[in-house]
């Protein structure tokens, strides 16, 4: 089987360019047969970008995102890296959110959605992989799914 | 079609979404709640029939409203959600503050 070829971009930093981005992996997804999942690949990519504009590159549209997501056989991973300076994400990985807290749920939803999550060791680069379902279902990764 | 439409009668309030509930729509949506609920809405209906994608951004915008509605002794409810997003709202623990009704015929998971 021939899969499709990986697809880059970079964006400026800014939640608009999020939203253009999404649409336009929107119709990538549906082009290369992932339209089951898309719930939770867009959901992945939203959050990973949402991130590196708003927290990695402080919103500054000079900055640019990179982005790319590559599907194999059996996964479709998102790679997003920032200009910032990165921030401690082993100790991040550990926070979960209170129900009245307005925000910190972004690597909750990595964590839920994502089966493999990797940051470099810098923090500006994150790694989000996701095993492809048969089937029309948004599942959540294999450990998380009870 | 405006992407947010707002009805409002004395102290009710019906939000109709016709977008995804994002970061960048909730940073819209924020100021307008907010005059809602200045207004005297403590009751409010946010309808996401038309949404098909909630992100953390949006998650935050409604924990947010519920918080200011709680304040004035009001309450939020959400209809409409997709099964994805019923889904979504579950896992993240959501569905314990707010009530959440499916699509009419979607199948639900809570």
């Amino acid at each position: 089987m021939k899969y499709p070829a990986p697809l880059r971009f970079k964006m400026p930093s800014t939640l608009a360019a999020v939203d253009e981005s999404c649409l336009g992996v929107k119709t990538w997804l549906q082009d290369n047969g992932l339209e089951n999942d898309w719930f939770a690949v867009l959901l992945l990519l939203r959050e990973s970008l949402n991130n590196a504009v708003i927290h990695g590159n402080r919103n500054d549209p000079v900055l640019d995102v990179d982005c790319e997501l590559r599907r194999g056989r059996r996964w479709l991973s998102i790679s997003v890296a920032d200009s910032g300076a990165g921030f401690s994400w082993a100790r991040a990985k550990k926070h979960r959110a209170c129900c009245r807290d307005t925000c910190g749920r972004g690597l909750e939803i990595y964590q839920l959605y994502a089966d493999e999550v990797v940051f470099n060791r810098r923090g500006n680069r994150v790694l989000l992989r996701r095993q492809l379902r048969k089937g029309g279902e948004c599942a959540l990764n294999s450990n998380r799914a009870k | 079609m405006p992407s947010i439409q707002i009805e409002q009668s004395e102290n009710q309030a019906l939000i109709q979404l016709q977008e995804p509930l994002t970061s960048a729509l909730a940073r819209e949506l924020r100021p307008r709640l907010l005059e809602v609920i200045a207004k005297g809405a403590t009751q409010m209906v946010m309808d996401l029939s038309l949404v098909d994608l909630v992100d953390s951004g949006g998650i935050g915008l409604l924990i947010a409203t519920r918080n200011s509605l709680a304040k004035v002794g009001g309450g939020m409810r959400i209809v409409g959600a997709s099964s994805e997003i019923q889904h979504l709202f579950q896992v993240m623990r959501l569905d314990r503050h707010f009530e959440v009704e499916g699509k009419p015929g979607d199948g639900s998971l809570s």
